[in-house]
């Protein structure tokens, strides 16, 4: 039987995955004293299917695992086991487990031993609460069901042979279907596993040789008819008997479509090939326009309405590819409820937790990785922002802190917000650290250079280091991989009235809107989201304060960059000829100068570190429609080199 | 292909993507037809309307359950007397004696192997073919 066992293997990985994902659902998304009966139902049919899966395609342990998981969940949904914070965490580990488990099964990981033992014994002491009687321990011995097919045919009778006598020590064998010509068929009963019996098998099998072993049925047959039962084949197959069913309608030309699932699934490197693809596209259509606006004659307006065509539908076949890799905040905002009400038993405090925007997409990369970020943020709020329900009362607020999680989009961004009503940032305390811990320290700092100090490395307030939060790990960790995700991160704080992070992201990290920009010789690109204006100073609205230069924007004054300087690219042009590109990051402005403005376009992102090195003040480098590379200005870590 | 007895349509009804897959192409690859539902509801819509040798049923899925599709298709005269199997993980005689009662015509265990499939499609046709 030709089937693609790997491709079979490959669809049911992807199943247990899901079934794993729903089982975070539904014990993430509520409170578990809420569930009602169809999602206690829906938590132990996920399980039950995997288990169900495991031995059909083999994944032994995973299968033996999902197997005790799915008798607690069994106790859960008949109620015989009330599903509290200590059995919902028992189950949550567990799925993480079958996860582990399974990515182990696929030769991507290991599990240690001890930890499936360890789950397993605490399964099994939560289970002694059950309320109805516990049922009896299943018989140690087991039936297996032994196929073998040799590939060889002049090796099957030595081989047959050698593994019918090894076997023959294990207890007690019967051989089936003797008449079978390719394969060897037999059942075993023994109390060893059926690892046991396939590393037996594997001093005698060679590789190709198919070597089955599957739990048999009470009885040794898989399969069976009930007597009398409609439709039931008579047990002597040479009785006459009428065919059944009318067969009146003729079969449907594309019958299969009425089953067609409403989605397909597609490997990611399939969609990331696309994304590849697209952005070349990308790239050979700015090549495309540049070529036609050379072009003169009659045929230049027909050109140009044709590159105008291509370019919008490049733009609408970008964006479509890129929503493919789109999945829902949601589906890391589910586990917030879980910590929050974690922290709330750990740390004696009360939390209304509210989520919103919960449907507000990002790229499934970026999204996986903000959720070490957004949980330290989150404890953060938890542990050092929100008081104590005496002290908030005390402070005249409700004893129930409000603790918001958001997501929404913002222009090209999308923005997430943890907010809490707590106690605020305390500036004296952040200033006393810094200065202890040897910080650099502004004279009279503003708000946000204090609160920037949150963000040094090793910085950490807590007086002393709680579970929750002290794990060694700060604000700036949270900056930097924020920072790593093309986004920036916000800090608002009022002393008494909580404080806000917020963290804004670019919505995906391949394709970014530019300003192409000359600096010397040479093309920049500044992302278009961090541009607020572009002019060239009016007449005295430069002044040299210090050591450099500050221009007048819009009854403010930002430092101007001379990018020119600090790339050394080409020969100074007189000052009265440059042009400011006025940039924002968080709540920092700076004036770039720049010799020209080039055009507005879309460039596709590739890594410098992977390509070259990282390069600091440089976010990636991307091709020109001319064949040239082009840096990629890093606006956030500009910014953060001006004093 | 209609009229050839040793080919039958079999309509797999399975929860589980892999588990339907595992039987189209067991089944398809020894050359019979296989159509397949991912529940009893999605099953009953296609036996209204397609010519069905016989039905493997799962128990435990969304929407509709097997027993009750098992039940379902038995008050369906063209269905009064096609073999339904059910597949069944339970260890013990329960899901075989319900399986019984709401009609089944059998039972097969979970997990099976593509020879065992091969072999109870052997029997319906056996049956078929006499």
């Amino acid at each position: 039987m030709a089937i693609d066992v790997a491709r079979l293997r490959l669809t049911f990985r992807d199943e247990v995955a899901e079934h794993a994902q729903t089982v975070d659902d539904i014990l993430l998304r509520a409170d578990e004293r809420e569930l009602d009966r169809d999602q206690l139902d829906a938590l132990f049919r996920a399980v039950h299917s995997i288990k169900g899966g495991c031995g059909t395609f083999g994944f032994k342990r995973l299968g033996d695992f999902a197997h005790v998981l799915e008798e607690l969940l069994d106790a859960v949904r008949s109620r015989e086991l009330p599903l509290d914070l200590e059995v919902t965490d028992i189950v949550l580990r567990g799925n993480e487990l079958v996860r582990a488990l399974l990515a182990a099964e696929c030769d991507e990981g290991t599990v240690a031993p001890g930890d499936i033992e360890r789950l397993k014994a605490a399964i099994a002491a939560v289970l002694t609460r059950r309320i109805a009687p516990v049922a009896a321990a299943p018989p140690a011995e087991h039936r297996w069901l032994i196929s073998l097919t040799v590939a060889d045919a002049a090796r099957r009778p030595s081989v047959i042979e050698s593994l019918r006598a090894a076997f023959e020590t294990l207890g007690f064998l019967e051989l089936l279907d003797p008449n079978e010509a390719d394969t060897w068929r037999a059942e075993l009963r023994t109390t060893r596993t059926d690892g046991d019996l396939r590393e037996l098998f594997a001093f005698v099998g060679s590789p190709g040789d198919e070597f089955l072993v599957t739990p048999a049925a009470q009885p040794a047959a898989a399969f069976g008819f009930f007597d009398d039962a409609p439709g039931a084949p008579p047990p002597n197959p040479s009785t006459v008997h009428a065919a059944e069913g009318a067969g009146a309608a003729a079969e449907p030309a594309g019958q299969s479509k009425a089953v067609a699932s409403a989605t397909i699934r597609v490997g990611v490197e399939k969609v990331d090939h696309l994304v590849n693809l697209v952005g070349e596209l990308v790239i050979a259509q700015s090549v495309l326009t540049r070529a036609a606006e050379a072009v003169t004659g009659p045929e230049r307006d027909a050109l140009e309405s044709a590159v105008a065509e291509i370019s919008r539908h490049t733009r609408d076949l970008r964006e479509g590819v890129m929503s493919i890799r789109m999945v829902p905040l949601g589906t890391v905002f589910g586990r917030f409820r879980r910590v929050c009400r974690e922290l709330e038993e750990r740390l004696g405090k009360r939390i209304a937790l509210r989520i919103s925007g919960e449907e507000t997409e990002l790229d499934k990369g970026m999204v996986e990785r903000l959720v070490d970020p957004l949980t330290h943020v989150l404890r953060n709020a938890l542990d050092h922002g929100v008081e104590s329900p005496e002290e908030r009362e005390a402070a005249g607020k409700s004893p129930i802190a409000a603790v918001r999680l958001s997501a929404s989009h913002q222009g090209g961004e999308v923005v997430i917000e943890v907010s809490d009503d707590g106690r605020g940032l305390n500036r004296e305390a952040i200033l006393a650290r810094a200065r202890a811990r040897g910080l650099n320290v502004a004279e009279n700092p503003s708000d946000d250079e204090v609160w920037a100090l949150i963000f040094e490395p090793g910085f950490s307030t807590a007086h002393t280091v709680t579970d929750v939060s002290g794990r060694g790990v700060g604000m700036d960790v949270v900056r930097r991989n924020v920072a790593e995700l093309g986004g920036r991160v916000e800090l608002r704080s009022a002393a008494g009235a909580g404080t806000t992070v917020r963290i804004r992201l670019p919505l995906t990290l391949a394709i970014l809107d530019g300003l192409a920009v000359l600096i010397g010789e040479e093309v920049y690109i500044i992302p278009l989201t961090a541009i607020v204006e572009s002019l060239v100073p009016a007449a005295g609205s430069r002044l040299r304060i210090g050591g450099g230069e500050v221009l007048a924007f819009r009854g403010d004054y930002v430092p101007i960059v001379p990018l020119r300087e600090r790339f050394s690219t080409g020969a100074a042009t007189p000052n009265d000829e440059v042009i400011c590109v006025v940039v924002e990051s968080g709540n920092r402005r700076a004036a770039l100068e720049v010799d020209a403005l080039e055009a507005q376009l879309q460039v596709v992102v590739k890594s410098l570190e992977a390509n070259y090195r990282a390069v600091p003040g440089m976010a990636g480098a991307t091709v020109l429609g001319n064949g040239r590379v082009a840096l990629i200005l890093d606006i956030p870590g500009l910014l953060g080199t001006i004093a | 292909m209609e009229s050839d007895p040793q080919t039958i349509t079999i309509l797999a009804v399975d929860d589980s993507a892999s588990i339907r897959q595992m039987v189209s192409l067991t089944t398809t690859g020894a050359g019979h037809r296989c159509v397949t539902a991912s529940n009893g509801a999605e099953a009953l819509v296609l036996a209204a309307n397609t010519p069905i040798d016989l039905v493997l049923t799962d128990q435990n899925m969304p929407v509709m359950d097997g027993l009750t599709l098992v039940r379902s298709l038995r008050a369906m005269p063209r269905f009064s007397d096609t073999p339904i199997l059910v597949l069944t993980t339970e260890t013990g005689d329960d899901m075989r004696a319900r399986g019984r009662a709401a009609g089944a015509t059998g039972w097969l265990t979970k997990p099976f192997d593509p020879a065992t499939l091969l072999a109870v499609i052997d029997r319906v046709t056996a049956r078929r073919v006499a």
